[in-house]
């Protein structure tokens, strides 16, 4: 009976999603790097080939 | 409106709560998950002191116009990506229906008409005919996902390519010998680019009315039906979301097929739009689509979109691209600039989900 419980427990159990970056094991600052030097490098881009 | 105010009054007494230490913890996090539009912001400002014709009501209405063109396509690929997929056949897909659209409505008479026996055709059941064509290309789409839980990339690139192959058919048939379809009939380019308001002496083309039509009802499909509830607890969690009694099957073919019906919209917006059609419309068209919607926050890990944030993407990746013309920087360097605005918008999405996690 307790088997056939917990049978139905696991079968309603609901397992986590997995998403695109759910195995990511990035430290966040790494991503602040990756953001800040994206927007600079634009910025670069821009500036560099407008005022020239 | 007082439940705003009251939402906003919380988050002024929760912010007047915070140490000083959380409080400038709470700005780090504000200014780099607002980066991107930070940076657009910036970048208009920059343009538009380098170049006052940029703020210009004639520019202004066409980066309007430009948006509008791409408005359908980036609202149904918004719903792919909500359901943690995305959809690589959709500019393909637009430029069949565009061509499509383009030779049965060529003007009587057309010297390289692709059907020379064939009439004008009536322009509703060319609107309905492309968008049958782009249902069909979703219906098999989300077919495949859904059925034989195939990933969307495979499968659409799959569909990519069929749907190229046969646009590339297409193109050899009748008259055409694979030449660019031209010589539009008058009905079909006032349908579209006529424009029946003008604002400051500067016409608004039709198709910026349909597209905000065609946003008020994806806005209507996705937050007051039942599909749109049960697409975004599919894109959440699908395990859970077929546990609660969700249709996840027909959810998922019922999403892509609405996004293949917005590409045929697309296509036959396009059609006339572009006014010489060729195997080169719609090219990469799903790839601007893709980067709006991460731009306006419609996010990879699934369940998280607002129509309001694609609206938004595509007016800014647009304000860029035409910002960059204006002020004469390399053709070229835009899909630099592309590319580093889609590397940025998805380190900040997945910055999101990471800190929530």
């Amino acid at each position: 009976m307790t088997e056939q419980k917990e049978t139905e427990e696991k079968e309603r159990t609901v397992p986590e999603k997995q998403t695109i970056y759910s195995n990511a094991k990035i430290p966040i600052k790494v991503l602040d790097g990756v953001i800040i030097g994206g927007i600079i490098l634009m910025i670069l881009v821009i500036l560099f080939f407008s005022l020239k | 409106m007082n439940s705003i105010q009251k939402r906003f009054q919380e988050k002024i007494s929760e912010y007047k709560a915070l140490s000083s230490k959380d409080k400038k913890r709470f700005w780090g996090e504000w200014l780099i998950n607002n980066s991107l539009f930070i940076f657009i912001a910036l970048a208009i400002i920059f343009i538009a002191v380098r170049n006052p014709a940029f703020l210009k009501l004639s520019s202004i209405i066409n980066i309007i116009s430009l948006s509008a063109s791409n408005l359908p396509i980036a609202l149904g690929i918004a719903g792919c990506i909500v359901l943690t997929g995305t959809d690589l056949s959709a500019g393909r897909v637009v430029g069949l229906t565009a061509c499509i659209a383009a030779a049965l409505l060529q003007m009587t008479g057309y010297a390289n008409k692709m059907f020379p026996t064939l009439e004008t055709m009536p322009i509703v059941v060319v609107i309905l005919l492309v968008i049958l064509i782009g249902a069909i290309v979703g219906f098999v789409n989300g077919f495949c996902v859904a059925k034989f839980s195939l990933h969307p990339f495979i499968v659409t690139l799959a569909t990519q390519l069929i749907v190229y192959g046969l646009l590339l058919m297409f193109l050899q048939i009748g008259n055409n010998n694979g030449q660019s379809i031209s010589g539009l009939a008058d009905s079909y380019k006032g349908f579209i680019k006529g424009s029946s308001i003008s604002i400051g002496g500067v016409g608004i083309p039709n198709y910026v009315w349909y597209a905000i039509l065609i946003c008020i009802f994806m806005w209507f499909m996705w937050n007051k039906t039942t599909f749109g509830k049960n697409m975004f607890a599919v894109g959440s969690n699908q395990s859970a979301a077929d546990v609660s009694g969700v249709n996840v099957v027909k959810t998922i073919i019922l999403v892509f097929t609405l996004a293949g019906i917005m590409y045929g919209i697309t296509g036959f917006i396009e059609g006339a739009r572009i006014g010489s059609n060729s195997a080169a419309t719609g090219l990469n068209y799903e790839l601007d689509a893709i980067a709006a919607c991460v731009i306006g926050g419609v996010s990879f890990v699934g369940g998280i979109g607002k129509i309001r944030g694609v609206v938004i993407g595509v007016f800014l990746l647009r304000i860029i691209f035409v910002g960059l013309t204006f002020m004469s920087v390399d053709p070229n360097l835009q899909y630099i600039i592309k590319g580093l605005i889609i590397l940025v918008a998805c380190a900040i999405d997945m910055r999101k989900y990471l800190v929530k996690k």
